[in-house]
């Protein structure tokens, strides 16, 4: 795989639009990520239409360029305004800001950058190496244990998402209703049309993203008013000093391993991997005083963790076809959209393909250490602007976007109409994201359902007898109950505790 | 109770299952009503064999979400504060404010339109934007004109995309 990645590589450092693709990805993944109120999700949202025209190849070095370097962008905003730009820059708020207030915002942005750009190289080595083994192991899948993976990477997304589990799998099974709209792809049978031309060609992908990632996200905002930040305008020095900076290693290498392993766990999420990271750090620090206070580890760990995540959250999506965030959700939806399905078979047909995606993410790395370097000056200043200004712009790029699909207003008004509900989940506490995963799961769920019960002549004990397929749904069960479960767990074990300490005295 | 539950409101309580059980309604009413879905397809089991299985998770679990939050209001355990109703208009005006883009684009053009568009809504949100209200318009005008004109390029131009 190695060899593939090289030789792909000088493929793609051959071809000026490439290269060109992953630059303007990476400096537009920057600018969106470090503007406060667009996530990464909603950036790769709205950038998702500008890819339908690319070959596929092209639209995924552009969509990973933006990808990889949101993350880095919502450090930015996380240092400098004290607003974390994207989940996993959730923690790099608590020092980077305390360091960018006394002075130091320039060093406090440089070592988000290295730790970044090295967490990321780690995360797409292990990508590298645990993807081929995860394969081979695909390989032997057949359509019980795709159905079995695919209600598997339900319930744990459902499990991960914010608020309730049970809401998230109620938002998951809405998707699944949202992705049988339209023809039966096997019988040719419409469903849920109610005999309109609208619903006919079913709902599609990217009108429903950008409009429950985007319009939604934009009304919310809206709603909310514009936050009157007060941002670091100066960010003093850059480089800080190469001894302090050498002094991170072990933090930005304990950082990147966790955020990687952490990341390639479906649905685990970057959030998770740099809280368990910034904590690791503070316990091993000899000065566990400073951290809250502008220590640069508190910076370092958890910025690598979060970028090494990138390429651990790419590991199940590639393999098994399921997405392990909403981020790779997108990611998903673009490789459709594109006639491409990822799983074991887009590694034995198209591994120049896969190759390209490790390429991608390189690439991806490096641009945005150089324009995190040379233009972050630049960068900064857009933070001046008032963001509710850049809604209005987004929101045109969502209604341009939806248009774009098919030259059809149907998926305007379908857009609109999901950034309405959209807003409705988000005002009812509904978590979102799993409603997406729903629809992108949906299809590959009900064929691998109906073609596994076909060949074992109508038999439901299918999915239990295989030892894979058996285990998986056990686990999806588990996650299910346990939220119902643990709150009658605690409080059984809180009156045993009582009773024992009655008992002593 | 404690502060938690002091705090739950049950307009929400209640409005979760309702939005879920509307889904399931919508969704067995189209089944319901489609003879052709029920055909039997031998070995398949056909284009209904999902949707009565989604549409039966979704009914149950609208049905016990219902059920809690009838518990919850006996038990007192929250208030009916209404939360989710408030502040809703300017996100309504702005969401039909997009629907209504999409008429006004085949009469006067998407060029025209996402200027109008972009334009006034900068106005109403521009509140941030510091400074006199000459220089606050220029900016807007500005704005509006670089974004929409960026956005046009990009889609008609590069993408090939035939806006109205």
């Amino acid at each position: 795989m190695y060899g593939d990645f090289l030789g792909h590589l000088t493929g793609v450092l051959g071809t000026p639009e490439l290269i060109a693709l992953s630059a303007i990805g990476a400096i537009l993944g920057i600018v969106l990520g470090c503007l406060p109120g667009i996530s990464s999700t909603m950036s790769l949202a709205i950038l998702l239409p500008v890819t339908y025209a690319m070959a596929p190849e092209a639209a995924i070095v552009f969509l990973i360029g933006v990808f990889s370097a949101s993350v880095y962008g919502g450090s930015i905003s996380a240092i400098l305004l004290n607003i974390p730009g994207t989940p996993g820059a959730i923690v790099t708020q608590l020092d980077g800001y305390p360091m960018a207030r006394s002075g130091r915002a320039g060093e406090a942005l440089t070592i988000a950058l290295f730790s970044s750009t090295l967490g990321g190289i780690v995360g797409l080595l292990v990508l590298m190496l645990i993807a081929p083994l995860i394969v081979a192991g695909a390989m032997q899948f057949r359509s019980p244990e795709f159905a079995a993976a695919t209600v598997f990477g339900l319930t744990m997304l459902a499990y991960a998402s914010p608020g309730s589990t049970f809401k998230g799998l109620m938002a998951g099974l809405v998707g699944l209703v949202c992705g049988m709209v339209g023809f039966d792809t096997v019988t040719d049978t419409p469903r849920f049309t109610f005999g309109t031309t609208l619903l006919e060609s079913g709902i599609d992908l990217v009108p429903l993203t950008v409009g429950i990632f985007g319009l939604a996200e934009v009304m919310r905002t809206i709603e909310l008013g514009s936050a009157k930040t007060a941002a670091v305008e100066r960010i003093g020095r850059l480089i800080p000093p190469w001894r302090s900076l050498l002094g991170l290693w072990g933090s930005i290498g304990r950082g990147s391993i966790l955020g990687a392993v952490v990341g390639a766990i479906p649905a685990a999420g970057s959030a998770i991997a740099v809280a368990v990271s910034y904590t690791q750090e503070q316990r091993l620090s000899r000065h566990p005083e400073r951290f809250g206070k502008g220590a640069p580890e508190g910076i370092a760990a958890p910025e690598a963790s979060n970028n090494a995540c990138v390429g651990g959250a790419l590991v199940p999506m590639m393999t098994l076809g399921i997405p392990g965030d909403s981020m790779t959700a997108i990611l998903m939806a673009s490789l459709l959209i594109h006639g491409l399905r990822p799983g074991p078979m887009l590694f034995a047909d198209r591994p120049d393909f896969v190759a390209a995606v490790y390429v991608a993410l390189f690439l991806a790395l490096i641009f945005t250490l150089i324009f995190g370097l040379v233009f972050i000056r630049q960068i900064v200043r857009l933070l001046q602007l008032p963001p509710n200004i850049l809604l209005v712009i987004v929101t045109l790029l969502c209604f341009v976007g939806a248009f774009a699909i098919r030259n059809n207003v149907d998926d305007v008004i379908v857009m609109v109409a999901f950034g309405v509900i959209g807003f409705i989940m988000t005002r009812l506490k509904i978590p979102i994201a799993p409603l997406a995963f729903g629809l992108i799961l949906g299809p590959i769920l009900e064929e691998n359902l109906r073609r596994a019960l076909i060949v074992s002549d109508g038999s439901w004990l299918v999915f239990v007898e295989r030892p894979i397929s058996a285990t998986l749904l056990a686990i999806s069960l588990l996650a299910v109950l346990y939220p119902m479960i643990s709150p009658s767990l605690r409080k059984g074990l809180k009156v045993g505790r009582a009773k024992r300490l009655n008992d002593v005295e | 109770m404690d502060d938690e539950a002091n705090e739950r409101d049950l307009t929400v309580e209640f409005g979760v299952p309702v939005f879920f059980g509307l889904w399931a309604v919508i969704g067995w009413w189209a089944i319901l009503g489609d003879s052709y879905v029920w055909t039997d397809f031998g070995l398949d089991p056909g284009p209904v064999l999902m949707p009565v299985l989604v549409l039966s998770f979704l009914s149950i679990g609208a049905v016990i979400m219902f059920a809690r939050a009838v518990l919850l209001t006996l038990r007192r355990d929250g208030r009916f504060e209404g939360r989710i109703f408030r502040n809703l208009w300017i996100p309504a005006v702005f969401a039909g404010s997009v629907l209504l883009m999409v008429p006004v684009m085949y009469r006067i053009g998407f060029l025209a339109t996402a200027l109008i568009f972009a334009f006034g809504w900068m106005c109403v949100l521009a509140e941030a934007w510091h400074g006199n209200w000459k220089r606050r318009l220029l900016m807007i005008v500005i704005a509006s004109a670089v974004g929409v004109g960026l956005l046009t390029y990009i889609f008609a131009e590069v993408i090939r995309v035939p806006l109205p």
